[in-house]
């Protein structure tokens, strides 16, 4: 076979072992917050989508930079949570949210 | 006598003299011969590489289809092949061809320039002894004309004719058009044979792709030729017109035709590097390197991404929720945007040498006429560029369906988002549509006026030269 074939089909054959895409981040997701129960909380996503995490006592919370505190949190507050590996019940591993805004009135 | 029969009667007689010198014979067969071997080598290398190309392409889709379930941005980087077609009348003139990459390997984060220059593929030997049909026609047949006009006058002049045969009441007007004649006809024995030949292997070893519109431009390639072997009929004629004896005009000749054939096309690069030099690929992909390292890492745009939403950002919402996917669609867009720039950087500097070599052929006719041939054969730089665009264009086209795809998911856990067959086929098999012949000759305007111009000047000369010239 023709030395060019053999350099493409041996490229194509390499490649998927290139393919595991940015692996062993936690997935944050962005959202306002509609409701808080207790230590459930519901979070209208960008995208329109009513999600609910949980909060544990492993839960952090970050105000801006600073440490934060679950009594921050707020219905209509813009915040992005980060739900490890995004798997069914979701539970926050931290709750990040703007130290200036403490509620969104734009979503 | 009249005119008419008079410039015949001269064509004739110098065409009959000239088929009948056994040197000619010798050196019309063997160009001839050169010619058919030029042609059918070109023919047989071309149809064996663009067989090569579609297998290539058939596999690759093959490969990208039946790559089994994957996350989309994974597909992105397990990336896919596009190949550059190869033009039919590269069997007739390769150009830069063999000094360009045949492919592009298109994957999510970086651009590359096309790989794999089919010169790394040849063998050492094959170097040596490359002739194309284009080279003979621009090279050799020029040859010839010197060889069948330097004696036109000049010869009959050193013979002592010249005077006898205006005196007979011969205008100089029907002697030049006698003269000019008489040199062609022979050369039209030659040419003529060569073009079928030429047409015939052409049609027959047509790509894979059997609709490629090859008419206008192989009526254009014949056109170039043609008009670059009057130039040197003219040429010749005014040279045999002014020059003191035959051998001073076979001096001056053969010194112009290896200028224009050996010395013009080195010096004209060289000059054009000089005046618009290139980076080389390394100086290339350091310089996008080196402006990738400025940007922030992965975690920072992430971060990023969280701090704008925190300020309010994305209010219109229907963003994506996922935060690293949001980064990842801007770090793509970046990244897309920084490829561009360089490479439209890359390809200014390429075409600016390339203007400096065209404006080069103001003095070189051969020049002109190689830049046309290169054109109409599609195997210019001009086309590779073209290509390059349209990969680059596929390019974001893929990433858009298949990041698209990823954004859209509504998952949260977007990287386990796993999908198959029925998104990678919404990414349709790279189809380019080479630009037609209009579109290669608009790019090389300055070579048409330069031919047509050497075409004019040639035609002014002998018709000059022929006027003021001396008997005896």
């Amino acid at each position: 076979m023709n030395k060019f074939l053999i350099l493409i089909l041996s490229a194509a054959l390499l490649v998927p072992s290139l393919s595991a895409a940015h692996p062993g981040h936690d997935h944050k997701l962005m959202g306002t917050i509609s409701s808080i129960d207790k230590n459930k909380v519901v979070v209208k996503t960008t995208e329109g989508k009513d999600m609910t995490f949980e909060i544990t006592p492993l839960t952090a919370f970050k105000r801006g930079k600073q440490k934060g505190m679950q009594s921050d949190l707020k219905a209509g507050m813009r915040v992005v949570v980060n739900i490890g590996d995004g798997v069914e019940p979701l539970k926050a591993k931290e709750v990040q949210y703007s130290a200036s805004t403490t509620t969104s009135t734009k979503q | 006598m009249t005119r008419g029969p008079a410039f015949l009667a001269i064509a004739v007689k110098d065409a009959t003299e000239t088929w009948r010198d056994g040197r000619f014979r010798w050196a019309a067969g063997l160009l001839f011969l050169l010619l058919v071997a030029a042609i059918a080598g070109g023919a047989q290398h071309q149809s064996r590489i663009a067989q090569q190309h579609a297998d290539a392409q058939a596999a690759e889709r093959d490969a990208w289809l039946d790559k089994g379930d994957m996350n989309p941005h994974a597909a992105a980087h397990y990336g896919a092949f596009v190949f550059k077609p190869v033009q039919p009348l590269s069997a007739i003139d390769p150009g830069l061809d063999p000094f360009l990459g045949v492919f592009v390997f298109l994957e999510a984060h970086k651009q590359q320039l096309a790989r794999h220059r089919p010169i790394e593929d040849a063998a050492p030997t094959r170097r040596l002894g490359l002739l194309t049909p284009a080279t003979a026609a621009l090279v050799l047949i020029p040859l010839l004309v010197v060889s069948l006009t330097f004696s036109s006058f000049a010869g009959e002049r050193d013979q002592g004719t010249l005077r006898p045969l205006l005196a007979l009441g011969i205008s100089r007007w029907s002697l030049l058009v006698g003269k000019a004649l008489g040199a062609m006809l022979p050369l039209i024995v030659v040419m003529i044979p060569a073009a079928i030949v030429a047409a015939a292997f052409v049609f027959f070893n047509r790509p894979a792709d059997p609709d490629a519109p090859i008419g206008a431009r192989a009526f254009g390639l014949l056109l170039v030729y043609l008009a670059h072997a009057l130039v040197w009929t003219g040429a010749g004629l005014a040279v045999s017109a002014r020059a003191r004896s035959q051998a001073a005009a076979l001096v001056v000749l053969l010194a112009l035709w290896f200028a224009n054939a050996f010395v013009m096309p080195p010096l004209a690069m060289a000059i054009a590097k000089g005046m618009s030099p290139s980076p080389s690929a390394m100086q290339f992909t350091a310089a996008i390197e080196n402006e990738k390292a400025k940007w922030p890492d992965w975690d920072t745009r992430v971060d990023r991404v969280m701090e704008r939403f925190l300020d309010g950002e994305f209010e219109s919402t229907m963003a994506p929720a996922n935060v690293e996917v949001v980064a990842l669609i801007e770090s793509e867009a970046d990244e897309t945007a920084l490829y561009d720039r360089h490479f439209a950087e890359l390809f200014s500097a390429y075409a600016g040498q390339t203007e400096i070599y065209e404006q080069v052929s103001i003095v070189s006719p051969t020049l002109a006429a190689r830049m046309l041939s290169m054109a109409l054969a599609g195997t210019d730089d001009a086309h590779d560029r073209e290509f390059a665009a349209a990969a680059g264009r596929y390019r974001s086209q893929m990433l858009t369906t298949l990041n698209s795809e990823l954004a859209g998911s509504g998952r949260l856990n977007t990287f386990d988002y796993v999908r198959g067959r029925d998104l990678w086929e919404k990414v349709p098999p790279f189809d380019y549509e080479v630009p037609g012949a209009a579109w290669a000759v608009s790019q090389r305007l300055s070579s048409v006026f330069a031919l047509a111009g050497w075409l004019a000047i040639a035609a002014v000369a002998a018709v000059a030269s022929m006027s003021s010239m001396k008997v005896e």
